[in-house]
């Protein structure tokens, strides 16, 4: 009977293996995108992949709180990051001396998102490449962002894309003067930002409001809150006495009458409240389209409400003219929430077109006030923009427009004859410390690997047939042109990189 | 082929005794020489292979594929579906050891009395700056629960013990733990919420995805189709009796109409009617029907006043109906086709 062998060992759910040919494609376009960051003055830098827990618990969106991967058994609550900002914050709060502001960064890394889905396709381990300024803030900061953005991908050849602008301070401040308490607006934030990561806009807040109205009508303002309503403090604190004879758990009595006055209280007064809430929110999501259209809606409408938000939008949009970009390229759309909860200002994503659809390749905001929630007390004003990059070049490949250099080509050298192995060996070394890229198959036989050549991995076929100070010692074969020659050593360095003539020797003949 | 299939079940408890009697009753009986012993045969079935295991291996075994089938809590399934790929339900409800899992408050919480309170007392525990901390044996169902109602700032505690001491010892604010009655969580001056019933569970069958698939090729009429036909004919007939109600004729020309009248109305299926004779000729009529047990007693009387003139309630021990539901039919559908394995060769596809 065989033995049955050990089962295979299956990759982990989301991850995925980069092999040669497609890691050398991704390293371009990631180096290729640092540089244009670099051009713009910001200088890479690098954090670590383990970051604690709280980091992202303490200001990150829900989206992302709940798709962290804890890490067991690390000493305290460790997370693996899900994204950049909060670390590289985290380094300019820790940073000493303090840097000189504004500060620009950019960053390159793999982040880690549990997916529910268990869709295969989705990674759960992808890589971010991005920019952060911080310590300054302002329309023509937020513009230098965006336009960085907008532009190192119009180098990658994408030209067509549209920069969907929101802006996340106007919704936080409508809702901050609603009237709701503080609780039910951060569970509406909280609402919003999940809709917007699944590509809702503010409409979406409208089945939250329906579910908090269902609850607090059902939810039993019956005699007690009745009674409580019309009690004083001590009183209320008799009644509860009375009613709950032990409080158990972690909350106290005076938490929980507290809670239950507020809910009643906003039981009341929730209808009006709501009516408003929805009427803002429809207005807030109408105001979708062209830059110049919108702006012009959104002055006339909000101007008076909100002048702070109103004003900067329109600096913004001027600048990002001043900087080359097309108007028509610009949407503006007012009841965007992305990150509601992590930004507090300008948010913006880059879409571009596909056949299946628009899609979205990098997304950013404003998010002043981070670096306070971080326990700093040094300039809390920041704006970045993060790539996903596997997205990024997974759109590059449908596309025939890669501008981006295909890859190297380099040497295989074999060896005619055993013997000759040790002087092929010889030239091998000397070639690499030339900084030539050589593959050394001193087994293969010359024919053969003329046979299986590919332009895609090398460009010669080098054959050491004899001691290397004879004349014609080598034999060599252009790939590409399917030439023949022979040379001795010393005449390869000359050889411009693709042309099989140059000064080797003009022996050539058709293979 | 597979052969032996491999069948993983609970090594003790309700679990346990559950199944066997399922098995038993659909003619597998488990030979299993003591509690002790991890493996055991299933007597006139040789292709099957038993081994015994805790539930929570159970599912780790057939996901890896080295058990072809389990049978297991639908709870512990759920909470390593997300990880368990290759993991399918076969039967979600094998009819016993069910249970709810629920979020549950300490009694004190009155302002707490539907989910939505914790998405608000999350943001306002968050907003302090505390973490709002949950006991369970469940982190995952746990939390795609809460994360569907918009609840996500919460720590789990991942903890093993008896959780219902956890919020007066502080270590956590709420539990989300198992319940059948609610009378432990009572005892623990806790108590359940409107809409904190994060999952119904009982013990269920479940199946390696990619042997299920393979085993499906063999026909209905090989032996893993044939075990999950009586499994199906045994739970259709759970708790019912075959009913005969005989009457004469002489009672009455509509009497037979009556009591299946009657009888649909207390539930009963499956209703046949007919005429038949006594041995001394004498014209009579039948009804046949399927009811359940705890339903008969009460029924009698009024079957005789309706004019019956005896009541026979046989166990019913399987049912088969062409209307019901067929697992095998169901996994087929589910799996990915591959080629028929044709009888009369020795297993070997033919090309």
């Amino acid at each position: 009977m065989m033995m049955k062998s050990e089962s295979p060992i299956e990759p982990v759910r989301g991850t995925r293996d980069w092999h040669p040919v497609d890691a050398l494609r991704l390293s371009r376009l990631e180096a290729m995108l640092l540089d244009r960051f670099g051009r713009a003055g910001y200088q890479r830098l690098q954090i670590s992949i383990l970051e604690p827990t709280e980091l992202h618990e303490r200001k990150s969106g829900a989206g992302i709180v709940a798709k962290l991967f804890e890490v067991a058994n690390a000493g305290g609550r460790v997370c693996l990051r899900p994204e950049l900002t909060a670390g590289i914050v985290e380094a300019f709060t820790q940073a000493e001396p303090m840097p000189k502001l504004p500060w620009r960064v950019s960053q390159s890394g793999p982040v880690f998102r549990q997916e529910e889905s268990k869709r295969t396709d989705r990674l759960r381990e992808f890589h971010q490449v991005g920019v952060e300024r911080i310590g300054d803030g302002g329309p023509s900061a937020d513009a230098e962002v965006i336009w960085l953005a907008y532009w190192a991908l119009a180098e990658t050849g994408i030209t067509d894309a549209t920069i969907r602008i929101g802006h996340v301070g106007l919704i936080l401040e409508l809702l901050s003067k609603s009237g709701l308490p503080p609780s039910a607006t951060s569970a509406l934030v909280e609402r919003l930002s999940t809709a917007a990561a699944e590509g809702r806009n503010v409409a979406s807040m409208e089945s939250s409001l329906d579910q908090l109205s269902g609850w607090l009508q059902t939810a039993e303002p019956g005699e007690i809150p009745s009674q409580m309503d019309r009690s004083d403090d001590a009183g209320i604190d008799r009644l509860f006495r009375t009613l709950v004879p032990v409080v158990t758990g972690r909350r106290s009595g005076p938490d929980i009458i507290h809670r239950l006055r507020s809910k009643w209280a906003l039981g009341h007064s929730l209808a009006t409240v709501l009516t408003k809430v929805r009427s803002q929110i429809h207005e807030l999501a109408e105001l979708r389209g062209p830059a110049t259209t919108v702006l012009a809606r959104l002055t006339e409408r909000f101007e008076t409400v909100a002048p702070d938000s109103v004003v900067a939008l329109r600096s913004l949009i001027g600048a990002l003219g001043d900087y080359g970009v097309d108007l028509d390229r610009i949407e503006l759309d007012l009841g965007f929430g992305r990150g509601i909860g992590f930004y507090s200002q300008v948010v913006f994503e880059l879409i571009v077109p596909t056949n299946d659809g628009p899609i979205e390749v990098c997304g950013g905001g404003r998010y002043d006030g981070l670096a306070q929630v971080l326990g700093s007390d040094r300039d809390d004003r920041g704006v970045g923009f993060a790539f996903g990059l596997e997205r990024l070049d997974d759109l590059l490949k449908t596309r025939d427009s890669l501008t981006y250099e295909p890859g190297e080509h380099g040497f295989i050298i074999v060896a005619a004859t055993p013997e000759l192995i040790p002087i092929a060996a010889k030239l091998v070394t000397s070639m690499r410390r030339d900084q030539q890229k050589i593959l050394f198959e001193p087994t293969l036989r010359y024919d053969d690997a003329v046979n299986a050549s590919d332009p895609d991995e090398s460009l010669h076929i080098i054959e050491v047939r004899d001691q290397l100070d004879r004349t014609d010692c080598l034999r060599v074969y252009n790939v590409w042109t399917g030439h023949e020659s022979t040379c001795k050593p010393g005449q390869w360095k000359d050889l411009p990189a693709g042309d099989s003539s140059g000064s080797w020797n003009e022996n050539e003949g058709t293979s | 082929m597979i052969d032996p299939i491999r069948l993983a079940l609970p090594s003790k408890g309700h679990l346990y005794d559950g199944v066997v009697e399922i098995l038993k009753t659909a003619g597998y009986k488990v030979r299993r020489v003591s509690e002790r012993q991890y493996e055991a045969t299933i007597s006139g079935h040789p292709r099957f292979h038993v081994v015994f295991m805790r539930p929570t291996d159970i599912v780790t075994q057939v996901q890896e594929g080295r058990c072809h089938l389990g049978v297991t809590g639908g709870d512990l399934f759920a909470e390593r579906a997300g990880e368990a790929e290759n993991a399918q339900v076969v039967i979600n409800d094998l009819g016993y050891a069910g249970c709810r899992l629920v979020v549950a408050v300490p009694e004190s919480w009155i302002d707490v009395t539907h989910l939505i309170d914790l998405v608000d007392l999350t943001a306002e525990f968050k907003a302090a700056g505390r973490t709002f901390r949950v006991s369970t044996k469940y982190p995952s169902l746990t939390q795609a629960y809460f994360r569907q109602w918009g609840i996500h700032y919460f720590q789990i505690i991942d903890s093993d013990g008896a959780l219902e001491l956890h919020p007066t010892l502080g270590i956590a604010d709420i539990i989300v733990d198992l319940t059948s009655s609610g009378t432990t969580l009572k005892d623990n001056r806790l108590r359940e919420i409107d809409r904190g019933t994060v999952l119904e569970s009982a013990a269920c069958l479940i199946g390696h995805a990619p042997s299920l698939a393979e085993l499906v090729t063999e026909g209905v009429s090989a032996p893993f189709g044939l075990l999950l036909d009586a499994i199906d004919g045994v739970r259709a007939s759970e708790g019912q009796l075959h009913l005969e109600v005989v009457g004469r004729l002489a009672a009455g020309p509509s009497t037979a109409e009556a009591v299946a009248t009657y009888l649909v109305s207390q539930g009963a299926q499956h209703l046949a009617r007919g005429e038949v004779w006594s041995m001394d000729g004498t014209p009579g009529w039948r009804v046949t029907a399927l009811i359940a047990s705890k339903k008969l007693t009460a029924c009698q009387r009024q079957l005789f006043r309706l004019g019956a003139a005896r009541v026979v309630g046989l166990p019913a021990r399987f049912v088969f109906d062409r209307d019901g539901i067929s697992t095998f039919d169901q996994v087929k559908k589910s799996v990915p086709t591959l080629p028929e394995v044709r009888p009369e060769s020795d297993g070997r596809v033919e090309p």
